[in-house]
């Protein structure tokens, strides 16, 4: 036999097989991410070349806000209400998903300062101050945790004047309504 | 019974009502294909094992509900998932390849909570990563979001 030709065979076989393997196991890769905290997903950004462009590729950052939407455990937006009426504030934690939002809304705490303040949370704990401060006015922000990957809230019949959308996986703001 | 052949050559009967929880295994069969043997080319037998004791266990998953053993089937569940890594993580291929939706989550999710915490060097090495980033890529990374680098301890632990 002509062992050139056996060799240029053996690397037709070396080439399926990596095609095969590569994409298949990112699929897997991709479902256990997207159980992740976004706190580890931005670390583990910086394992490789390749999870580096998985974790930020938009598909995976959908997919990942589709798990924590339907996941009860999944950590809570924090909102920020001032009424116009007699001008004060209130802070709000709800559910993710865009259906429940406002028959969920749960008072936290009222706030005795009018001062808005926009918090981050985890898993619904007050942990730092964001401050998220625009146009020197009271404003509804979903201020969201670096936990979740991206966030925003509809307005429907709560009385609120804007609202933000964070992807915090890139940490940038993406929509102000 | 439907007979199911591992990628080293054993073979496996299992119950019909309980390998239907493979959407695969469930659409050869109502196709008609699954007369004989079905060879599985990606699966040894040490993991199709694993799955077949799931899937019995979990054949009928209304009746659990309804007969109150649920919690039976929860600490089997924790149980179940009390494995190696890699032991874990080729059921998930298996789960994936198979197609059986409730063991997939099981494990994803078992996976998923023991990266968590874990330091990039030990996900590297459990998941035999090579690391193509340069520093300067690495720090950048960092520098994008630091609020994600602070903070709790981290494990070095691979396991």
């Amino acid at each position: 036999m002509d062992p050139s030709i056996n060799k240029e065979e053996h690397m037709d076989v070396d080439q399926v097989t990596c095609h095969f393997n590569c994409p298949f196991k990112d699929v897997i890769i991709m479902e256990i991410l997207c159980r992740l905290p976004v706190r580890y997903l931005v670390q583990f950004k910086c394992v490789s070349k390749l999870w580096n462009a998985l974790i930020s590729d938009p598909y995976f950052v959908n997919k990942h806000l589709n798990h924590a939407k339907n996941d009860p455990h999944a950590p809570k937006l924090l909102l920020c209400k001032s009424s116009f009426v007699d001008y004060t504030t209130s802070i709000y934690s709800c559910p993710l998903s865009s259906i429940q939002l406002i028959d969920k809304l749960q008072n936290l705490i009222p706030p005795s300062s009018s001062e808005i303040i926009i918090f981050c949370t985890y898993n619904a704990w007050l942990l730092s101050v964001l401050l998220v401060k625009l146009f020197n006015n009271p404003y509804i922000c979903c201020g969201t945790p670096p936990q979740e990957n991206q966030y925003y809230f509809l307005n429907q019949n709560f009385q609120c004047r804007i609202i933000i959308v964070w992807n915090w996986v890139v940490t940038q703001l993406l929509v102000t309504i | 019974m439907v007979k199911l052949k591992s990628n080293d050559d054993k073979e496996f009967e299992v119950e019909e009502a309980a390998v239907i929880q493979s959407e695969m295994i469930k659409n050869m069969i109502e196709d008609g294909c699954a007369t004989s043997v079905i060879p599985l080319p990606n699966i040894d037998s040490k993991t199709l094992i694993k799955v077949i004791e799931y899937l019995n266990k979990h054949i009928n998953m209304g009746k659990a509900a309804e007969t109150g053993e649920e919690d039976d089937l929860k600490e089997f569940d924790e149980q179940f998932v009390n494995m190696g890594w890699e032991e874990l993580f080729d059921v998930i291929m298996a789960a994936n390849y198979l197609n059986i939706h409730e063991l997939m989550e099981l494990c994803c999710q078992s996976a998923a909570d023991r990266l968590k915490n874990k330091s990039v060097r030990a996900v590297r090495e459990m998941l035999k990563i090579t690391n193509d980033l340069t520093e300067e890529e690495e720090q950048e990374i960092i520098n994008d979001a630091p609020w994600a680098f602070e903070g709790p301890e981290i494990d070095d632990t691979v396991n």
